[in-house]
């Protein structure tokens, strides 16, 4: 049985002023595990990333890191996670550099693989050029990039990224993206994602958990989320021109769609359309995305429904 | 890992601290040569430079005065409870590193202050007339420490201590009264510094507990005067010692409780929204 990385149980917190933030979150992340916290703004998302870092007291429930509470032995999680948060903000009087190195140091590593350590994510995250600016001259972007370097520097366990692409062109968010998912699949660290941008979430997560207005709505892979919410696989045809299939649907492009139950469906299908007659130039297989899902969900009236 | 966060905050501090003290010493040394030259001989507008000068000395020292305080604040919130609050408190260090961290920085600029304060004013003050004057003084401080001795230096180490114990008391309740303040949602300044008082008047009142139980030995102030005028004054100093004792002894007390009231807020009661 895999570790478990991550675990909540029931956890909830409620600011001042009664504003529930967080409520009932049960949840469990497997070590080496990419799993994508995904929500729109304000749905609970950072909340719970402070949560889990011991930035914040829990108003109900419980968590733990590596079977350590954040609240009990805050030093031997930070010790264990890198966290990111979406205010990417370091020491604005110090360089670049200087801060990858004193964060590295206070991490308990020593001047010389500090120093190493620092080299080495300021030329994997382009920043190398720009060592020696002060922070506050930095672009958003290369602040961001900055953030996430010091997120590893101390080569930590898990990571809690909050929104690590925001303010990113698309290039430096590949380059993220793929950076993140080489420390999982060849360090087998955990990421704990959390983003509104799903198109680089499904690039790198295994599975996803899907919060609103403080409330976990589903936890799986796409495949199990989809059939949770009845989205199904859909095959695609194009088909010779006036030729008009039964139990098809024409889309808008000119191609052919009908749902399917399960993929292994399609050779079957195709060969019963080219048994009654019909000359099929193309077939594909359309399955649903993270965006399907995740817009089913949250968009959803009867979102008890789905669970 | 202590030294470390020193020499951050250092190096976040100076940059406000060092400027200051440099722009006053030069005022001082400039307001130092228009009293020198132009003393006698200043009226209608050839006193407007020196009247510039010396009202500029004296907001620098107002400014020092105050950009002391509201730094001494201002980093330990920001830092601590602010934006930079996860920065800190993702670090894997003890809460009571950042706040040993501050509270010994703090200290060093508070004195340091205090000390280029002086020294601007001894600069602006001194000249050929009461050179002497000095000079006597030092020397009768001489004599003091020749006759009294071991009780003289002991007194100077007590003034010293009480010094550095009272600052950092004043420190730590600043700072126990910022976590209290950061537990309001929206009047985070108006709560902290209702706490900073509170405290002070709790401190006040079990201080005059603890002074009355002790004038209840000598039952009243006019007692106490008669018994110091009959002491010798070695017998007189060790008494002056021992009051010097006790107002340690009680800035440490309370500094002590705050400091671990602080530690308690950032570690149990932390809340970085």
């Amino acid at each position: 049985m895999a570790e478990v990385a991550v675990r909540t149980t029931q956890l909830g917190k409620t600011y001042n002023g009664g504003v529930c933030a967080l409520h009932d979150l049960t949840l469990e992340v497997e070590s080496g595990e990419i799993f994508g916290f995904l929500g729109p703004n304000g749905a609970g998302k950072t909340t719970t990333v402070k949560l889990l870092t011991g930035l914040l007291k829990p108003s109900a429930g419980s968590c733990s890191v590596f079977g350590l509470s954040p609240l009990k032995k805050p030093c031997e999680v930070h010790r264990l996670c890198g966290v990111m948060t979406e205010s990417a903000k370091m020491y604005s009087q110090m360089t670049g550099l200087e801060n990858l190195i004193f964060f590295a140091r206070t991490a308990g590593i020593d001047a010389e693989a500090a120093s190493e350590r620092a080299e080495e994510l300021l030329k994997q995250l382009d920043l190398w050029d720009v060592r020696s600016r002060k922070l506050r001259e930095y672009s958003t972007g290369m602040a961001q990039r900055l953030s996430l370097a010091r997120t590893l520097v101390n080569r930590p366990k898990i990571l809690f990224l909050d929104e690590p692409t925001s303010g990113l062109d698309p290039e430096s968010a590949l380059a993220v993206n793929s950076m993140i998912a080489s420390l999982a699949s060849t360090e087998g660290v955990t990421v704990f994602l959390c983003t509104h941008q799903l198109r680089y979430a499904q690039d790198i997560c295994e599975r996803y958990g899907i919060i609103d207005k403080g409330a976990l709505l589903a936890c799986g892979s796409v495949e199990a989320l989809s059939r949770s919410a009845g989205l199904r696989v859909r095959a695609a045809l194009r088909l010779r021109e006036n030729d008009t299939p039964v139990d098809f649907q024409r889309g808008e492009d000119g191609w052919w769609y009908t749902d399917m139950l399960q993929e292994d469906e399609m050779p079957a299908l195709i060969k019963s359309l080219v048994s009654a007659g019909h000359d099929i130039y193309e077939a594909r297989i359309i399955r649903p995305t993270l965006e399907d899902v995740y817009f089913r969900y949250i968009q959803s009236e009867d979102k008890e429904a789905l669970l | 890992m202590l030294s470390k966060l020193m020499k951050y905050e250092i190096e976040a501090t100076q940059r406000i601290f060092l400027p200051l003290y440099g722009l006053i010493l030069i005022f001082a040394l400039i307001n130092k040569v228009f009293l020198k030259f132009n003393m006698n001989n200043m009226s209608g507008i050839s006193a407007v430079p020196f009247g510039i000068t010396i009202v500029v000395y004296c907001l620098l020292i107002a400014a020092l005065m105050v950009m002391t305080l509201v730094v001494t604040i201002q980093r330990f919130y920001k830092n601590l409870l602010g934006d930079e609050g996860y920065l800190s408190f993702t670090l894997p260090v003890p809460a009571h590193s950042h706040i040993d961290s501050k509270m010994i920085i703090a200290l060093m600029w508070n004195i340091v202050s205090l000390f280029v304060s002086l020294l601007s004013v001894f600069l602006l003050a001194i000249n050929e007339n009461n050179i002497s004057n000095f000079s006597q003084f030092c020397m009768e401080i001489g004599t003091f420490f020749s006759q009294y001795g071991a009780a003289a230096y002991l007194l100077l180490l007590e003034l010293i201590v009480l010094l550095v114990v009272s600052v950092l008391q004043v420190i730590l309740q600043i700072y126990a009264a910022t976590t209290v303040g950061n537990l309001s949602g929206k009047h985070k300044l108006l709560t902290g510094i209702g706490a900073y008082i509170g405290f002070g008047v709790i401190q006040q009142i079990i201080t005059s507990i603890l002074m009355n139980f002790g004038h209840g030995l000598t039952n009243n102030w006019v007692d106490l005067n008669r018994f110091f005028t009959g002491l010798t004054d070695l017998q007189a100093l060790r008494y002056v010692m021992w009051g010097i004792f006790g107002l340690i002894v009680n800035a440490a007390v309370f500094g002590a409780a705050f400091y671990f009231f602080t530690n308690w807020m950032l570690t149990k009661k932390l809340n970085l929204e």
